[in-house]
């Protein structure tokens, strides 16, 4: 009898077949020219420059720091310029997809016109930035925490928001392995030798003009490693951006089904002109230890 | 076997007016069941009215009225000749005719939706049971839900699952009530089934529109389903063994002629089956229906009715592997409970009261390694209860008045975990949260002497009272018929809808994590205002209802999720919350044919449903993911001989919508050393997955009738020519090396065979 059960039951999973998958037809992706930029401070204004590509590519959906297929995506033959009240800057090629300008641009509340024109993709991508008031720190204070043998950081920081009107934030905690002060900024595409230890956006809703402090532990820091504590005032946009690359950084958010799209201030691109200028204090923690 | 009619008529009175008050409660001669929207008239004067949902009629016709008749799909038309003043107080008991008689008989049968045609009533479907029974389904399992879903202006949600998109609306908006009582989850096995046992109900009505005063809380569509009472003279049973559920249903007094009870369960045991062949399958469902009812004198009745359903998932890995260290399980389910009270007050009044709960709970529990654990839980109970009241002030006007007030208690997001697990699961109580909800409500059905034209007219008041806030809001509603010709009506409707509640779901399809959410302070009530304007046609030669139906409905303060929202584990969800508007419009177009030797329907909507949330989709308008363009199905019965049946379902649907990946770039990290991929979006639901159709088959063997036994078996085969009618996308690797995106279809061609049988 058992037999017998077995085999109606087979008998009908064989006879309940998949259907065929059919197929869907999207149109035809065109790449589009992708903005990142950062101000160092004192220093220059960079500008990296890469296209975007299908999914449906054979350039590997899943390549993630595949040099090569990276490298087809860098920009290199492009006309970039940042127009503002000191005039026209015309960038330079510091590496394929990383442009320079020559002189600093870091006048607070001024308008930074980018403009792109790809001769590769035959295609122009513009973007305007202001660059909102710098915030100093107050007071950042790192101290060694030692518990049960265990030695970490905790930073004790406060600053003074900017009081009528709304602003917002990013506060970020960068270490270097190695003692060497300053941030590896040379190349933005490259792995170096930053670790991000800390983020934080900050929306000063409800805290016009107060100080704002923040207090925290990290635990993966060496007391060999140098930290840099950095703030910035960001416009409203770039904090969505930043936003929505926390959000999508979750993995349980993948189960909504719904997908995060990415703010962009670029016309006829993708990706985020920002001309924030950050606060920067630095740290060495082997000071802090000895 | 015969079958009869069983009319009481408890009053008969002559009126000041020199009119003739004829009322009663029209049942079943032979199980004492009520027949509800029974129509009842005089054909010299034309004048006639229908029962109502508890059986209940109250008819004003002129003195020299001397017959009226009673006429009910499935039953022999009965004229009930009387004399004036001389028949007060009878019982009235009329046969029905033989096998042989019926198919001459029946032709002159009034069916549900010929009442749904003479009344100002549109929008609305009635679902003979039979039909359920008759129509091919998935599994041979017989599915109320699937049969409405069959409906125009009735969008399925994933192939296969319960889930309904009415007139644009969400899955949130539905009401599906089960002897007045609401269900929260309609779907066992994810979904795959509905919670309904067939043999255990006798009436379903779905509004999609021109929604009566006394229905209110959801938006999109009002399902009001109802138990079956019990034989009230005779023991019966009926039954079912299917591929991957059986059941069970046992009718018969409680005291003749005074009580009766019925009980109905089913289960699947297909996870026994394994068991028994040394396979394993953790998993199971069983719901259980179950009624009282006692006649206390001809004008009082009492109904117990309750229904109880539990989806079980209990996996323990070291049944298939030795010293496994991991178990999991949930389960998931609903608790109804309806104590109603019917009474004629007299014989142009009569009142309703019912007493209702409803809980609804889902439990989650895994253990792993003894020492790691993770229970998650949440639950609604409902408590409350309602009065209605319908008085037949004359022949020109029905007025229905009535009050609710249900108190909904929500534990969602209980979490309690123990081990390494704390790391990422923190241990929450959970905040009860309590809303009570409020409805008074007053109709009035109006009828000019001599008129072409019928009005109903409504208004409800519904409030719901939060934590610290108190929402309320009028709800008027309207529904017009203008009586072209005998044949023809014209009908226009207006309803506005609110809605306290809304379900919070963190993923297309029926997990045991959506989670039923009150209104708050800062989430407000959904509302809807739906206007629709209709042609109704009904063929007397043929019998067949034919309508056509064009709506708009306006919604506000829909819920979605911002992009990326973790809704899991949330105890601050609501921050995740976004409200905004969405609007359908369509056309829609029924022809159905209840009796007769083929009978079925054909039903086709064209729609539109969009959705505008300021911050999704950068603020402009997208369409709604189950945005279908055309839906169309045709659905058919036919008795081939008098022991085969052959049923068909055919059906085409434009897909749903999607917004896939369709490239990606490359940003700066964090750290500013080394790149993030980002993708890349088109504007949310742009795409539209491909058209469906399937064809789903069924042939019926019914073994030669006795007195005592009736049996029939049920060959049935779904998706017949094995078409994938696609629920999702996922990318698949080209020829080229490249990727391409397919739609897998769920469910191939599935034969099926069950046999169900009468006592």
């Amino acid at each position: 009898m058992k037999n017998i059960c077995f085999i109606i039951i087979a008998l009908f999973l064989l006879l309940s077949c998949r259907p065929k998958p059919l197929d869907i037809k999207l149109d035809t992706y065109e790449p589009e020219i992708v903005v990142a930029s950062q101000i160092v401070p004192n220093y220059l204004m960079m500008v990296g420059l890469t296209r975007s590509f299908t999914v449906l590519s054979n350039a590997g959906y899943d390549s993630n720091g595949d040099a090569e297929i990276f490298s087809n995506l860098l920009i290199d033959s492009a006309l970039v310029t940042v127009m503002s009240e000191s005039g026209i800057d015309t960038l330079y090629m510091v590496s394929p997809g990383l442009f320079a300008s020559l002189n600093k641009l870091e006048k607070t509340g001024g308008s930074y016109f980018l403009r792109v024109v790809d001769y590769d993709l035959n295609k122009v991508a513009e973007a305007i930035s202001t660059m909102k008031e710098n915030v100093p720190f107050d007071e950042v204070v790192p101290s060694l925490n030692i518990e049960d043998g265990d030695t970490t950081i905790d930073i004790y920081l406060k600053f003074k928001d900017i009081p009528n009107q709304s602003n917002f934030y990013v506060l970020s905690v960068y270490s270097r392995n190695s003692n060497k002060g300053g941030l590896d900024v040379n190349d933005f595409f490259k792995n170096g030798s930053n670790n991000i230890e800390y983020q934080e956006l900050i929306d000063d809703k409800d805290q016009n003009g107060n100080m704002l402090m923040r207090s925290f532990n990290l635990s993966s820091v060496s007391t060999d490693d140098s930290l840099m504590v950095s703030l910035s005032n960001i416009s409203e946009g770039y904090f969505r951006f930043l936003d929505s690359r926390v959000r999508s950084g979750n993995p349980l958010s993948d189960i909504t089904n719904e997908p995060v799209n990415y703010p962009s201030n670029v016309n006829n691109g993708l990706g985020y002109f920002n001309t924030h200028y950050p606060s920067i204090r630095f740290f060495d923690l082997k000071e802090l230890r000895d | 076997m015969r079958n009869s009619f069983l009319i009481i008529l408890s009053f008969l009175k002559f009126s000041l007016f020199s009119q003739l008050t004829i009322s009663g409660i029209v049942t079943d001669q032979e199980s004492g069941e009520k027949l509800l929207f029974a129509s009842v008239y005089n054909e010299k004067s034309g004048i006639g009215t229908v029962t109502n949902q508890y059986g209940f009629f109250s008819l004003t016709v002129p003195l020299d009225t001397a017959a009226i008749t009673l006429n009910y799909l499935g039953y022999i038309p009965k004229t009930i000749i009387f004399h004036r003043g001389n028949i007060a107080d009878l019982n009235l008991t009329l046969s029905k005719a033989s096998t042989e008689v019926k198919t001459v008989t029946i032709n002159v049968s009034r069916t549900p939706q010929e009442e749904i045609h003479k009344s100002t009533q549109m929008s609305t479907i009635k679902i003979p049971i039979k039909d359920v029974k008759y129509i091919p389904s998935l599994g041979g399992e017989s599915d109320v839900i699937k049969v409405i879903q069959l409906m125009p202006g009735v969008q399925k949600g994933g192939e296969g699952g319960t889930g309904m998109y009415v007139r644009g609306g969400d899955v949130d908006q539905n009401l599906v009530i089960l002897d007045e009582a609401p269900l929260y989850n309609i779907g066992h096995l994810f979904g795959f089934f509905s919670v309904f046992n067939q043999d255990a109900i006798k009436d379903i009505t779905l509004y999609k529109g021109a929604f009566p005063s006394n229905y209110g809380g959801r938006l999109s569509s009002i399902v009001d389903i109802r138990m079956n009472d019990g034989n009230i003279n005779e023991f019966h049973g009926k039954g079912g063994l299917g591929l991957l559920s059986s059941r069970l249903m046992l009718e018969g007094p409680v005291k003749k002629n005074k009580g009766s009870f019925m009980i109905a369960g089913r289960r699947t045991y297909i996870d026994q089956i394994f068991k028994w062949i040394g396979s394993f399958l953790p998993y199971y469902f069983y719901d259980i229906n179950a009624k009282l009812n006692y006649k206390i004198n001809n004008n009082n009745h009492l109904y117990i009715s309750s229904y109880i359903g539990n989806d079980l998932l209990s996996f323990d890995q070291s049944a298939v592997e030795e010293n496994a260290l991991f178990n999991f399980g949930f389960t998931l389910g609903n608790i109804t409970g309806t104590v109603r009270w019917n009474q004629v007050v007299n014989d142009r009044l009569f009142a309703n009261y019912s007493l209702i709960h409803t809980n609804f709970d889902y439990n989650i529990n895994s253990e792993y390694d003894n020492e790691n654990e993770l229970y998650i839980s949440s639950a609604i109970n409902d408590y409350g209860g309602k009065a209605d009241w319908e008085f037949h002030k004359n022949q020109n006007h029905t007025f229905q008045y009535g009050a609710m007030s249900i108190f909904h208690q929500f534990r969602p997001n209980i979490v309690n975990s123990q081990g390494e697990v704390t790391e990422y699961v923190e241990s929450d109580k959970g905040e009860t949260l309590g809303t009570l909800e409020s409805g008074v409500y007053f109709q009035n059905i109006y009828r000019p002497d001599s008129s072409r034209w019928e009005l109903r007219s409504g208004i409800r008041l519904s409030a719901a009272n939060v934590k610290d806030k108190n929402y309320i809001g009028l709800e008027p509603r309207f529904s017009t018929k203008y009586e072209i010709n005998s044949n023809s009506n014209l009908k226009s409707s207006y309803s506005l809808m609110r809605q306290y509640m809304h379900l919070v779901s963190s993923s297309t399809v029926a997990l045991p994590t959506d989670l039923w959410y009150p209104v708050t302070n800062s989430v407000k009530p959904q509302t809807s205002h739906q206007i629709a304007v209709g042609y109704s046609y009904f063929s007397q030669k043929i019998k067949t209802h034919l309508s056509i139906e064009s709506y708009y409905k306006f919604m506000q303060n829909l819920t979605e999720y911002r992009e990326g929202a973790n809704l899991l584990f949330n105890a601050e969800f609501e921050n995740e919350l976004l409200q905004g508007n969405g609007e359908g419009y369509g056309l829609e177009f029924l022809a159905k044919r209840d009796q007769g030797r083929w009978n079925g329907w054909i039903g086709y909507s064209l729609s539109w449903s969009q959705r505008l949330f300021d911050e999704l989709n950068d603020g402009l308008p997208y369409w709604a993911k189950y945005d279908r363009r055309h839906s169309f199905s045709i659905v058919q019965n036919f008795k081939i001989t008098s022991s085969w049946r052959f049923g068909s379902v055919w059906v085409f649907s434009n897909g749903s919508r999607f917004t896939p990946q369709i490239a990606l770039y490359a940003m700066p990290s964090a750290s500013l050393t080394g790149i993030d991929w980002i993708p890349v979006y088109p504007q949310r639901n742009s795409i539209s997955m491909s058209s469906s159709h399937r064809l789903d088959l069924n042939f019926i063997w019914q073994s030669k009738e006795t007195n005592k036994f009736k049996g029939e078996w049920h060959f049935g085969a779904y998706n017949v020519y094995n078409r994938a009618t696609p629920w999702r996308i996922e990318l698949d690797e080209n020829d080229d090396g490249g990727f391409k995106y397919i739609q897998p279809g769920l469910l191939g061609f599935i034969p099926s065979i069950a046999y169900n049988f009468e006592f």
